[in-house]
């Protein structure tokens, strides 16, 4: 069972002092899974990103890669992994080619690689320019090649579409898709809950250091989609679906009905049928966004009545 | 792994400019001296070469000798001696600004978080840096020496009609070169190690002149404990120089120089700086080891 696990943290705590950055914090990610970490900005991610890397020492806890413990003292699994972490640390009187190309020969890599690399995330044409004259996209970019470029079992991405256009976004998910059908790990961190959203298979949400929830991201969203119904009279409405085969809830949110268990158009032919005319039927499904705020709210409620 | 990443440093730190600046500001310091003493030489020759005309005939000059030529400094093989003494006065802040100024720029660019996260042991990467200024250390003494010997054999050229290369102690001069080198290390780790803790250019370069002012003020005011700070211990290796010449010459100043305290001997020289880099270096791994390297 160990042997499918890529990352492991277990009881991650960390402190600046007097302020608890991490609390607790368990994650477990399996081989060849797209994890994605949520939260927002100040929730403890790079924190713990920092300390999965080997950069920092955790005031307590343990980090596991591929089955093998990591900190700043033992790091050596990390040249199986390749990360985006933070501002790239590139030498910017080199080339991006030079950069990679250094890279490489710590880690072993290929000529051929780098220029596949390169290709790749479509820097080829910029190769021989210095990093220095690179924009905050074209670095970032050069930073995900550096993450590739010497074949990682597993990828850590610590909000990685920062300064990426819409385009190379959709080419980004693409890409981590691909990765992970060929077996790699990759941990995907980020407060874009959407960007998330689309490409990862797990998730844990994190706030204050603590993890609210994590598992499947279906599993999050609450499963079955829901159809919300506009229609007057609201009550009457919400009376006569409760009554009809099939439906699982009925819950009147503002202006619309929430309707779960049937679809959109079982739900119009038995309102019609007891001649209620709905003025639009919405196929809804919530995202994370709804999700984490719902989480949030609940974790600030106990945090009050403590 | 520690090679290439040796190779790695080396490449990043001779296509830095600040690196050749340091190198052409003390050849130009060389330059300017043996330059100077040159033309100085040259106005006194000039001078004494008006003589007054004796029915008609012009008094012989007399061939000038090793202690007339009162600039000894720029002709070979004092030119040397004086040359590697200057670079000893003047290298360790050139050192300093090399290895302290690059050090901690890489920190700003975040180059260490970049290497470690990729699995470079934390004393691989330390050691290679450490072993890459090595190469820079000997370059701050061997390149503006080479340029000013150059400069110096044209020097003695025309001063004294005659470049005796046999004048010079060629392996003494190599391993003065070297030593000169060695007595630079204990600034290659004090710079790494403020580096280290300071991560800006501000603690090494301050800390480091500020170490150098200190020492110095020791020395000047005969404070016994001062023989054995890297600065003192740097004048009794350059004890090594007066080997250079092939042959003794009858000198100098160094006799009269009325000196605050006495220099201890080469050996114990050597020895003193190999414990003082030992120290800061060993100190400089301690808390890089134990270095958080967050964003």
């Amino acid at each position: 069972m160990k042997q499918d696990v890529a990352i492991r943290v277990d009881d991650l705590t960390h402190y600046y002092n007097p302020v608890r950055a991490l609390d607790a914090v368990s994650i477990q990610v399996d081989k060849g899974q797209v994890f994605g970490f949520l939260g927002p900005n100040g929730a403890g991610k790079s924190t713990a990103i920092s300390i999965m890397l080997g950069l920092q020492y955790p005031t307590s806890g343990r980090v596991e890669i591929l089955g093998e413990r990591v900190s700043p003292l033992h790091n050596q699994v990390l040249c199986r992994v390749g990360s985006m972490f933070g501002s790239p640390g590139f030498i910017p009187h080199l080339s991006g080619k030079e950069n990679l190309q250094i890279l490489a020969r710590i880690s072993g890599a290929t000529e051929s690689h780098v220029r596949s690399v390169l290709e790749q995330v479509g820097l080829l044409g910029a190769a021989k320019k210095k990093v220095a004259s690179y924009s905050l996209g074209m670095k970032q970019r050069l930073a995900l090649a550096a993450a590739l470029v010497h074949h990682p079992d597993v990828l850590i991405l610590d909000e990685p579409t920062n300064g990426f256009d819409p385009v190379y976004i959709r080419e980004f998910r693409e890409l981590v898709r691909s990765l992970a059908k060929s077996g790699v790990t990759v941990f995907l961190s980020s407060h874009l809950l959407y960007e998330v959203e689309q490409v990862c298979d797990r998730v844990a949400l994190l706030h204050h250091g603590q993890v609210l929830a994590q598992g499947a991201v279906s599993q999050l969203l609450g499963g079955q989609p829901v159809t919300r119904v506009r229609v007057c009279p609201m009550d009457a409405a919400a009376e006569t679906l409760r009554n009809c085969p099939g439906v699982q809830h009925v819950q009147v949110g503002g202006d619309y009905l929430e309707v779960g268990g049937i679809p959109g158009q079982d739900i119009v032919a038995c309102l019609a049928h007891n001649g209620i005319f709905p003025s639009e039927v919405v196929r809804h499904r919530n995202h994370l966004e709804e999700t984490f705020m719902a989480l949030v709210q609940d974790s600030q409620a106990k945090d009050t009545s403590l | 792994m520690f090679w290439n990443l040796w190779l790695t440093e080396e490449l990043k730190l001779y296509r830095r400019p600040l690196v050749w600046i340091c190198f052409l500001l003390l050849t130009g310091i060389l330059f300017s001296d043996v330059l100077g003493q040159y033309l100085a030489a040259d106005h006194t020759q000039s001078g004494s070469s008006t003589s007054i005309m004796i029915d008609g005939q012009a008094p012989e000059r007399p061939a000038p000798s090793a202690s007339q030529h009162t600039p000894q400094r720029s002709t070979w093989p004092t030119a040397f001696v004086h040359s590697l003494e200057l670079l000893r006065q003047y290298s360790w802040l050139i050192v300093i600004v090399i290895v302290g100024g690059t050090t901690a720029q890489e920190y700003l660019w975040r180059v260490p978080h970049f290497l470690l996260s990729r699995g470079v042991p934390r004393l691989t990467y330390l050691g290679s840096r450490f072993a890459a200024f090595l190469l820079p250390v000997l370059g701050t003494v061997l390149l503006p020496l080479l340029s000013s010997a150059f400069l110096s054999a044209f020097c003695t050229q025309a001063l004294l009609g005659v470049l005796d290369i046999h004048s010079v102690n060629f392996t003494q001069l190599v391993v003065s070169v070297l030593a000169t080198g060695y007595s630079l290390l204990p600034y290659t780790s004090l710079a790494l190690l403020l580096a280290i803790v300071g991560r800006s250019f501000i603690l090494p370069i301050g800390g480091g002149i500020a170490f150098v002012v200190i020492e110095n003020l020791a020395y000047e005011s005969g404070i016994s404990l001062a023989r054995y700070l890297p600065y003192t211990l740097g004048a009794g290796v350059a004890r090594l120089y007066e080997r250079i010449p092939a042959t003794a010459l009858p000198d100098s100043s160094a006799a009269q120089r009325v000196v605050p305290l006495e220099v201890l001997g080469i050996g114990p020289s050597l020895f003193g700086v190999l414990i003082w880099s030992g120290l800061l270096l060993g100190l400089a791994v301690i808390i890089f080891l134990k270095k958080d390297l967050p964003e």
